[in-house]
């Protein structure tokens, strides 16, 4: 029975497990028993990718099939300080899983997404996970965030992008009857302090993470990046959500009446 | 007048069959896809027929049982009753099997040919619906009149089909109305039981049952509610010609038989002036969808009109009377407008707009729209009533409802249109044909909700019309055996009954609102159990027992409606033999307003609040997922029920009760 290695990013964990990424992200998503229910995002890594920051031999002595031959859903190896310790390069697909259990798996590529004008709002998801505008392009971003003379920083970061349409470049007068989140005045004002503050490199909207809406309000993509290496995991525009993933963007996007 | 002409009534029904068969062999001979496609098809046009057949032997067992009661009365009236059930039964039972016939070649054509086919087959599906009803109404009560309709002594046994007809509905609208909202609340419900399985995966084994109920509700439900109160409004108008007084018969038409027969000529050219709707909709099909539908509507509506101004001419009868067509006709279209405004409009819009300071403003707007609804239908009818009395007294009255139906087939044709596209979409999704066909369905559907809005309110206001008329029928035959007999407000005897009248659209609409969520249990029971017991159902190798879901949903309709259908039976029995005339006739008149206010204001609400929770979706106030749109999916969540279930019963309840204290008023 092959062993996969995955890097969960909601919650942070290093995990080994039997399973392969569709049927391992609906068993992250929603449990064995259904006893959870929740969106789920994971790298695969090379099983035999190998750091002495983890006690991967240990574990992977632990994993085989239960006696009854069914596969070994998971093997914890670490759940603190994950993705500080695993290099941009060991990263493999990255996969999405909706609420339903549903999986999408986008491929990485080392370009950077096309430039465009304007602000950005990123959702920074692992190790932290706050709501951030910025001015700053992605890959840009990712190196500013990483970079050990700010005050403040973190060794590597996983995060997308999220939509703006027209309050990219008019975060003041452009309409927002179209973009769903929660606090639109708020908004506003945060793109707003940056373009009238023009050393200020970013700015907290949200310090929570609103799980239940990320994948419908994605805009470009995916991206890892620390002060090095930069991986860019295009998401599918909406004519190929809708057409080649319809399944998984039903599941994404709709809202659950009960 | 020339008694041999009443035989082209009848004859005129047997033509609109053909019409119908004829459209159906065309439908038939359009490709319905294969593999995936024809599967699913098939599953739900399976589905729909075990609904049928087991509906029809509880159906069988009631209406033998209360025939037999009849016979005792009439032997040629408890005839009369059966007729009417097997006519309403046989209208309900041709519109599903040809719906769920023509929903499958709408998707095909949609995926090979494109958006004008596809309205053309879609709408072409609804016609043999909107054909066999009207033609069943001409074809019964035509062929009746011609044997029953030569004095004013046997026109009585006329009513029996009225009751027969009114029978099948509420067991059609009410047991229909649990199951499509079980079937839909069950299937969604799966999300939560099992992983992995969206509302429309074929691996659900809710989803058939789902789609069946779409026709459960909207084909056959509406079909032999229409059908109740286009045959009810005919026999109360006849009813009241036939016990008119001399004077007020010289004053409108110079003999009692023109004024009998007259309803039945409104209804037949009505539906001469639906097949040429019909055809004007096809021709008008390359435009837009809601456009085509809307033009051939209004021109039969217009050519009618014309027409009944001839009709009246060649009978001798007044021009007063053809007013009241005019009246009935035009009120029809008033409150259907009314609806499309409150569920369509700015008061949608209104409600979209709230669903930015959460779910309970939600709530509260869309009660209060629902509660402002009301205004502009119940003052068209009081306006219908007022003009139609004066003009014609209460036959102005029951003709104004026979002017609102009469063009019931393309009506009726519209409103059947609604589930086979909304149908069309689900087996596209289903079987995966891709953006471009689901978005030519989708474009179908979202006309089809507007119509079937637009469909609830003209059936909740010939409803009021048809049952008005049964009213005064009703006075006029007990008055009959009772010349002093009058319904007077300050009698205690009739606000007694006024009161128990207006408690009774409220038990009834508790009863089978809380009937969808035990209904829906049992199908979550069910579901859970395939899951556990069927291997492989989970990834695909294996197929669920749909048929099954579908029996255990229509069981537990089946269960559910007995007590209302009940309570709409008996209660008039009850309170007439125990407590009055006087008293059933205030029961009527407390239980038509209840049932009025009652069937607007949740049809309006849970129509404004689905259509609030699209407008959304439209990407209006943060769009799909924001928090504006879950607000607004609590609110269509809620009226469901509300507009699907317990609403549509009001329409039957009210007529049930009228044409059941018609056929006792000689006993009391």
């Amino acid at each position: 029975m092959e062993t996969y290695l995955y890097l969960s990013l909601i919650p942070e964990a290093l995990i080994y497990s039997q399973l392969p990424p569709d049927r391992f992200g609906k068993y992250l998503a929603i449990g064995d028993k259904k006893l959870t229910r929740g969106p789920a995002i994971f790298f695969a890594l090379d099983p035999a990718f190998s750091s002495d920051a983890f006690k991967l031999e240990e574990a992977r002595k632990k994993v085989a099939p239960h006696p009854d031959g069914s596969p070994r859903r998971s093997t914890y190896i670490s759940v603190y300080n994950v993705l500080a310790n695993i290099p941009v390069s060991a990263l493999g697909k990255l996969y999405l899983t909706t609420k339903d259990g549903i999986t999408l798996e986008l491929s990485p590529t080392e370009e950077e997404p096309p430039a465009r004008q304007g602000f950005h709002l990123y959702q920074e998801i692992c190790p932290v996970f706050p709501k951030v505008a910025s001015p700053l392009s992605p890959k840009a971003f990712a190196r500013y965030v990483t970079n050990p003379d700010n005050p403040v920083c973190l060794p590597r970061m996983v995060f997308c992008d999220l939509r703006l349409d027209g309050m990219a470049t008019d975060p003041e007068k452009s309409s927002a009857s179209n973009l769903p989140y929660n606090d639109m005045n708020h908004l506003r004002e945060c793109l707003t302090s940056l373009k009238y503050k023009s050393d200020k490199m970013t700015k907290i909207v949200h310090r929570d993470f609103n799980k239940a809406l990320l994948y419908p309000v994605v805009e470009r993509g995916f991206y890892v990046g620390d002060q090095e290496d930069f991986l860019f995991y295009p998401f599918p525009g909406e004519e190929e959500l809708e057409g080649v993933h319809h399944r998984w963007w039903s599941s994404a996007t709709s809202v659950s009446r009960f | 007048m020339n008694e041999s002409i009443r035989i082209i009534v009848p004859l005129l029904g047997v033509f609109g069959l053909l019409c119908a068969f004829l459209i159906f062999r065309r439908i038939r001979q359009l490709p319905a896809g294969e593999g995936a496609i024809s599967d699913i098809s098939d599953q739900i046009h399976q589905g729909a027929m075990v609904f049928m057949k087991r509906e029809f032997k509880i159906l069988g067992a009631f209406a033998a049982l209360v025939g037999v009661i009849l016979w005792f009365k009439d032997h040629y009236e408890s005839i009369a009753f059966f007729l009417g059930a097997l006519a309403s039964g046989m209208a309900g039972f041709i519109g599903m099997y040809t719906a769920t016939k023509a929903n499958v070649r709408t998707t095909i054509a949609a995926y090979e040919d494109g958006a004008e086919k596809a309205l053309r087959t879609a709408f072409f599906g609804g016609t043999i619906m909107g054909l066999t009803v009207a033609s069943m109404g001409l074809l019964g009560v035509g062929g009746l009149f011609v044997f029953f309709g030569r004095t004013a002594h046997d026109i009585h046994i006329i009513h029996g089909f009225a009751m027969g007809a009114s029978l099948v509905a509420i067991f059609f609208r009410v047991g229909g109305g649990i199951f499509t909202k079980a079937a839909d609340v069950g299937a969604d419900l799966v999300g939560k039981v099992e992983s992995g399985i969206p509302e429309d995966d074929p691996r659900n084994p809710g989803v058939i049952a789902d789609n069946v109920g779409d026709n459960v509700g909207d084909v056959a439900g509406m079909g032999s509610d229409l059908f109740e109160s286009y045959c009810n409004a005919q026999i109360a108008s006849m009813a009241i010609a036939a016990t008119m007084t001399s004077d007020m018969v010289i004053k409108l038409a110079g003999d009692a038989s023109s004024l009998m027969f007259l309803p039945l000529a409104l209804t037949s050219s009505g539906l001469l002036c639906s097949l040429l709707g019909m055809l004007i909709v096809r021709a008008a099909a390359s435009r837009e969808p809601a456009k085509a539908l809307r033009t051939g509507t209004l021109s039969a509506s217009v050519i009618f009109i014309i027409a009944a101004f001839g009709l009246m001419k060649a009978l001798g009868v007044s021009n007063e009377v053809w007013m009241c067509v005019l009246a009935g006709s035009v009120g029809g279209t008033l409150i259907g407008l009314a609806t499309e405004y409150y569920t369509g409009g700015r008061p949608m819009r209104e409600i979209a707009k709230s669903s930015q300071t959460g779910v309970a403003t939600v709530m509260i707007s869309g009660l209060a729209i629902g509660m402002q609804s009301v205004v502009i239908p119940l003052l068209t009818v009081a306006g219908i009533l007022l003009l139609t009395s004066h003009l014609a007294g209460l036959y102005g009255v029951g003709i104004a409802a026979v002017g609102m139906l009469s063009t019931i087939g393309i009506t009726m044709s519209i409103d059947a249109y609604g589930p086979v596209a909304d149908n069309a979409g689900g087996i596209a999704e289903m079987a995966g044909l891709g953006k471009k066909t689901r978005d030519i369905t989708d474009s179908l559907d979202e006309v089809g909700n507007t119509t079937a809005a637009i469909g609830k309110g003209f059936a909740i206001g010939a409803a009021a019309l048809a049952s008005l008329a049964i009213i005064a029928a009703y006075v006029n035959v007990i008055r009959q055996h009772n010349a002093d007999f009058t319904l007077e407000l300050s009698n205690p005897s009739v606000l007694t009954g006024v009161f128990i009248g207006g408690l009774l659209p409220f038990l009834v609409s508790s009863i089978t609102m809380n009937a969808v969520g035990a209904a829906a249990g049992e199908m979550i029971e069910e579901i859970r159990r395939q899951f556990r017991e069927i291997p492989g159902l989970l990834d695909g190798a294996a197929k669920p027992d749909s048929a099954r879901c579908v029996e255990i949903a229509t069981e537990a309709a089946i269960k559910r409606m007995f007590l209302p259908a009940a309570i709409a039976v008996l209660s008039p029995v009850v309170v007439g033999f125990g407590l009055g005339p006087e008293t059933l006739g205030g029961l009527l008149v407390g239980a038509l307003l209840g049932c009025v206010l009652m069937a607007l204001l949740m049809a309006n609400s849970g129509g404004a609040w689905d259509n609030a929770k699209k407008f959304i979706e439209q990407g209006n106030y943060g769009g799909k997922n924001s928090p504006s749109h879950r607000a607004c999916v609590v609110g269509d969540t809620v009226g469901d029920p509300l507009k699907d279930t317990s609403g549509p019963s009001m329409n039957i309840l009210i007529n049930v009760m009228a044409i059941v204290a018609l056929v006792i008023a000689p006993l009391l």
